[in-house]
């Protein structure tokens, strides 16, 4: 068994190196560099994923509950890597500004979801409640604003 | 009685068990073209994460659901997904989402930092001649000219009951104040040293925030081309009702911005505007009408009018998209702001893909894709003189970007690049699945074992699927069989399995597979064939060299390419005479009216 597998992994190995090939198929349009893949027959691709049709309402909106979790994990990956960083609160309102755009949020300053998750990141990045208020990235006018809000999603952790 | 109690306790643990996450290994099959070796990914819960090779040589983490994910390599690249499963306790799923979202905020981070320093250079580098081109996301969508129609009326006077009959001028001889004042200190030379571009990036802003309030003060309508009509009938009153509740929540969060004292705030209320006078139109017609979500370079795939295959498959589509649309307005938005805000651009996105497939059918020569979901955000360049600066601090802070960009571009290259062994969707799975956890005690306690991409020399995905498969405590393997596999085996279960593979298993015959020039010429499916695959791999390679000869004595009419398409025929069928398959052919479209639809 093991010796079979051995050799179908070498075989594919061989037919990748033969082939030149990358690992995947990339359909989608790249956001990070708004490049995007050559393949033409996408169509499908395109299309499809906005036909999904259920008679149950209760299918739109766990289709927006896990557009608001995608939402929530994006700001929270975002404030973790800012306390990586040295980025200042400008290069952070303009990634949190981008990444609200991409569900169709444009006044992020008054969405208590985006405060919630930065608050839950920073407690589980290890920062104290205390420290909330030094921290580089917040720095802003519309974040200190905020800062009940963020500290409401600490505490919520 | 008492065995009651103890069945609810013990009913009642399990059902806040703490191992409520559950975590699968992807294995996807070869087939020609991209991924020829295979794939893999890590699903949790509706997401999929997994490596993938872009065009322009970058190696990039994704992050999509997993109908998209199956849709794309299940259905169009006819190849089966097999999914390695085990339950893991909440907040290891948690941490293992959250460590996988940080490095996409990392890498998205990384790329938004290199776009902003390119916006940067190219602002910069027009002050040379006196000129800042500065691009508005959102300004595209208006007819500066035409300020005669009722909706942009509308528009204001709601403004103007909200936030005062002088609000839009004083906000508009304020930023035209506040532009003349950085102008100013651009102009004398007032500003530090190496704090140009933060000064151009002010003019940029500002300019923006000019443009929305000069929109909104002078009425200007949308462009015709603006506007999009998936559908021509009249809406109900419901949907009526639920596009005004639409609307207040739009209008609201235009307020808002009109309030902000955020900097970036201009294209912001460009488009919230956009879509108001959208709704007004909408409402006044009561025709559901939306903004064009297509940004200007989204890709164009060309229109076949005589293509019945095509035909069919859009007329299809269209059916899907129109009842899609017609549920989201019925069923209105509800709940929290975000949710109506998402809500709301799913039906944008929606009607515009409706109205796209009406217009590439009626126009006949091409179709606008894309697979993301899209923000309506059309740019137009607005141009503003500047004064003249001095060369020197122009030079200087050209030469800043140029380093800064020169250090970023070297490093996104390394750290986004491939390497067919030592950094592919193997590997880089591996590498971040592992550094989840603190140590290597605590990935094998909730895994179930370790598994090195160096040390255990794991690169290939079938490898690294079988090592998963018999190393982490796997409970369950689900098996997702190709398109066509699946339509085999239904059709098995029906009738003689001998009778199906006589007439399925060949791309004569076939009737669920059409030949398709990017699967190189074959004749036998071996995908669903044990010991017979060499000798049919044999017939494949005979009948792709017998393409090959006709090939070539077709030569100058044309062309290199079935040539070409016949030796990847003949390399695609080596495999298959040692019991190993690759090709198993794809689809251009996916079967919309089969399946979970229903027309």
């Amino acid at each position: 068994m093991r010796a079979g597998m051995v050799i179908k992994g070498s075989l594919l190995l061989g037919c990748l190196f033969l082939a030149g090939s990358g690992c995947s198929i990339s359909y989608s349009v790249d956001q990070s560099s708004d490049s995007i893949s050559q393949s033409l027959d996408s169509i499908s691709a395109s299309f499809d994923s906005f036909t999904s049709i259920s008679t149950s309402s209760g299918s739109e909106k766990k289709d927006v509950e896990a557009a608001l979790q995608r939402f929530t994990d994006d700001v929270k990956g975002l404030t973790r890597i800012f306390l990586d960083n040295a980025q200042g609160p400008d290069d952070f309102e303009r990634q949190l500004a981008n990444i609200a755009r991409d569900y169709g949020i444009l006044d992020w300053e008054h969405e208590p979801l985006a405060f919630a998750a930065i608050g839950s990141s920073l407690r589980e990045c290890g920062v104290a409640e205390e420290d909330i208020t030094n921290v580089a990235f917040l720095q802003s006018a519309a974040l200190k604003q905020n800062h009940e809000r963020i500290v409401e999603g600490f505490e919520k952790v | 009685m008492k065995y009651f109690l103890q069945v609810c306790v013990l009913l009642l643990c399990l059902s806040g068990s703490a191992y409520a996450g559950y975590l699968e290994i992807l294995y996807v099959d070869a087939n020609v073209g991209a991924a020829a070796g295979g794939h893999v990914g890590l699903k949790l819960d509706d997401d999929v994460f997994h490596y993938q090779f872009y065009p322009d040589e970058r190696f990039l983490l994704v992050r999509e659901s997993w109908e998209p994910f199956k849709l794309v390599y299940n259905r169009l690249r006819n190849r089966t997904i097999y999914a390695a499963g085990w339950s893991v306790p909440d907040d290891v799923s948690a941490r293992i989402r959250s460590h996988f979202t940080a490095a996409l905020a990392s890498q998205n981070n990384d790329f938004s930092r290199y776009r902003f320093l390119l916006e940067q250079k190219q602002m910069l580098a027009g002050l040379d001649s006196g000129l800042l081109e500065v691009s508005v996301r959102g300004l595209g969508f208006f007819e500066v000219a035409e300020k005669t129609s009722a909706p942009p009326k509308i528009l204001r006077s709601r403004i103007v009951a909200a936030l005062g009959q002088d609000y839009l001028s004083e906000k508009r001889e304020a930023i035209a104040a506040g532009l003349q004042n950085v102008l100013a200190t651009l102009h004398e030379g007032r500003h530090e040293a190496g704090k140009l571009i933060e000064i151009v990036r002010r003019i940029s802003d500002l300019r923006k925030k000019q443009a929305a309030y000069d929109i909104l003060n002078d009425g200007a309508g949308l462009l015709s081309s603006a506007r999009v009509v998936g559908m021509d009938e009249k809406l109900s009153q419901q949907a009526l009702d639920n596009l005004n509740h639409a609307f207040s929540r739009r209008f609201q969060v235009l307020v808002r911005l009109l309030n902000s004292e955020r900097s970036d705030a201009g294209e912001a209320i460009l488009i919230e505007a956009a879509r108001c006078l959208a709704l007004i139109e909408s409402l006044r017609s009561k025709t559901l009408i939306t903004l064009d979500p297509y940004s200007e370079d989204a890709v164009e795939k060309p229109f076949d009018p005589e293509n019945p295959e095509m035909q069919h498959y859009l007329h299809t589509l269209s059916g899907l998209l129109k009842r899609r649309c017609l549920l989201l307005l019925d069923s209105g938005a509800n709940g929290t702001g975000a949710a109506r805000d998402y809500h709301y651009l799913q039906l944008e996105n929606v009607n515009g893909r409706l109205a796209e497939i009406g217009r590439a059918v009626s126009e006949g020569q091409w179709i606008r894709l894309s697979p993301e979901m899209m923000m309506p955000g059309r740019k137009r360049t607005l141009r503003t003189g500047v004064p003249p600066l001095e060369k020197n601090a122009l030079d200087s802070a050209l030469f800043s970007i140029d380093q800064d960009l020169s250090a970023l571009e070297q490093n996104l290259a390394e750290k986004y690049r491939y390497a067919l062994i030592a950094r592919n969707c193997v590997t880089e799975l591996l590498k971040n699945l592992n550094s989840s956890f603190s140590n290597k005690e605590a990935a094998e306690k909730f895994l179930g074992g370790w598994i090195d991409p160096i040390k255990d020399r794991v690169a290939v995905p079938h490898d690294f699927f079988y090592k998963a498969s018999v190393s982490y405590r796997i409970e369950q393997v689900t098996r997702y069989p190709s398109r066509r596999l699946m339509q085999v085996e239904a059709m098995q279960a029906k009738s003689s399995a001998a009778a199906v593979w006589l007439r399925e298993g060949n791309t004569v015959s076939t009737t669920l597979y059409k030949r398709r020039i990017e699967d190189s010429p074959f004749l036998f499916f071996t995908d669903d064939v044990g010991w017979p695959r060499p000798i049919l791999g044999l017939a494949n390679l005979l009948w792709s060299a017998g393409h090959g000869l006709a090939g070539i004595v077709r030569l100058p009419v044309e062309g290199m390419d079935p040539v070409r398409q016949a030796a990847r025929g003949m390399f695609y069928s080596l495999p298959e005479l040692v019991f190993f398959n690759i090709r198993k052919g794809t689809y251009l479209y996916d079967t919309v009216y089969q399946g979970g639809h229903e027309l």
